[in-house]
């Protein structure tokens, strides 16, 4: 039952360890610890309680219940759970911010046909 | 037919299918579809299939899965490698090469264990046995050296059956 989806699996960097720098790729990403410097992933993005993210985050679905100070771009879903802290502007094609969850900064929205692949894009070459 | 006198197993909670937080011991997992370039710091276990590319410093277990590809300054309390490794590694307690491990560049550690079919290009220091001691220890049974008065007095803590021979 693990194998439905490869790129389902869930990388996490626990609480008591800290990265500086840049993570790419096609995975789960999961926060409990700090980390500072850019994310770039083609997953989703849980940043947890303990979490810290100081960094420009880019990811489909992005859930923050700890804290992030950077611009985030979801290419689905921002979700700001209750405990959730964010400092930055975000671009989402939908955003859900529960009351108690803390935002500061601009918010742009995805049009949602931007997001998915446009099917009609049957461009006569000749 | 017989009658299954089982109950459905209540094995599936509705909410199950919500992000289950992995697991509860503090272990970081990194999987093999991400790239970490940069600096890592911190306690805990650590697990990277993926790549990565910086200084590591850990206190904890490290362990580079097959897969892995690593390059930089690696420290952490114990190392096991099924992955590559370029650069310089660092364990405190000790290093396990495992069957599939490539390394190139050094290796510190005071305990290390290398199974066949592991490849290692570069040399290691083990930091528990000082060159320095051993060169005592031959020159003692030739010459007990003038300079050994001078110069072994750090080494004389750790060897003292050996240095009161020497003097008197």
């Amino acid at each position: 039952m693990e194998k439905r989806k490869p790129a389902d699996s869930t990388s996490l960097l626990s609480k008591n360890v800290k990265i500086e720098g840049e993570i790419r790729g096609e995975e789960n990403f999961h926060v409990e610890g700090r980390f500072k410097g850019a994310i770039k992933l083609n997953g989703d993005v849980f940043v947890g309680s303990s979490g810290v993210v100081v960094a420009d985050v880019e990811a489909n679905n992005v859930v923050i219940q700890g804290q992030v100070r950077g611009n985030v771009l979801a290419r689905k879903q921002l979700e700001i759970q209750p405990t959730g802290q964010m400092f930055g502007d975000c671009t989402a094609q939908s955003i859900d911010i529960r009351e108690g969850a803390l935002f500061e900064g601009r918010s742009k929205m995805l049009k949602s046909s931007a997001a998915e692949p446009a099917p009609s894009t049957s461009v006569n070459q000749k | 037919m017989t009658i299954f006198g089982k109950k459905k197993t209540p094995q599936a909670p509705s909410t199950a299918p919500v992000k289950a937080p992995a697991p509860r011991k503090t272990t970081t997992y990194f999987g093999k579809n991400m790239t970490i370039t940069g600096n890592v710091t911190g306690e805990g276990d650590f697990i990277i299939l993926g790549g990565f590319e910086g200084d590591f410093d850990l206190k904890g277990q490290l362990q580079i899965s097959q897969g892995a590809n690593i390059k930089g300054d690696i420290k952490a309390d114990e190392i096991s490698v099924n992955g590559r490794i370029e650069g310089t590694i660092t364990a405190r307690n000790k290093i396990h090469l495992d069957s599939t491990a490539r390394i190139k560049g050094h290796i510190h550690t005071p305990k290390i264990s290398i199974l066949d079919g592991a490849v290692f290009d570069g040399d290691i220091q083990m930091s528990g046995s000082r060159p320095a001691v051993a060169k005592v220890a031959t020159s003692a049974s030739t010459s007990p050296s003038l300079k050994d008065k001078n110069a072994a007095s750090p080494a004389a803590a750790s060897t003292p059956a050996f240095t009161t021979a020497d003097k008197k």
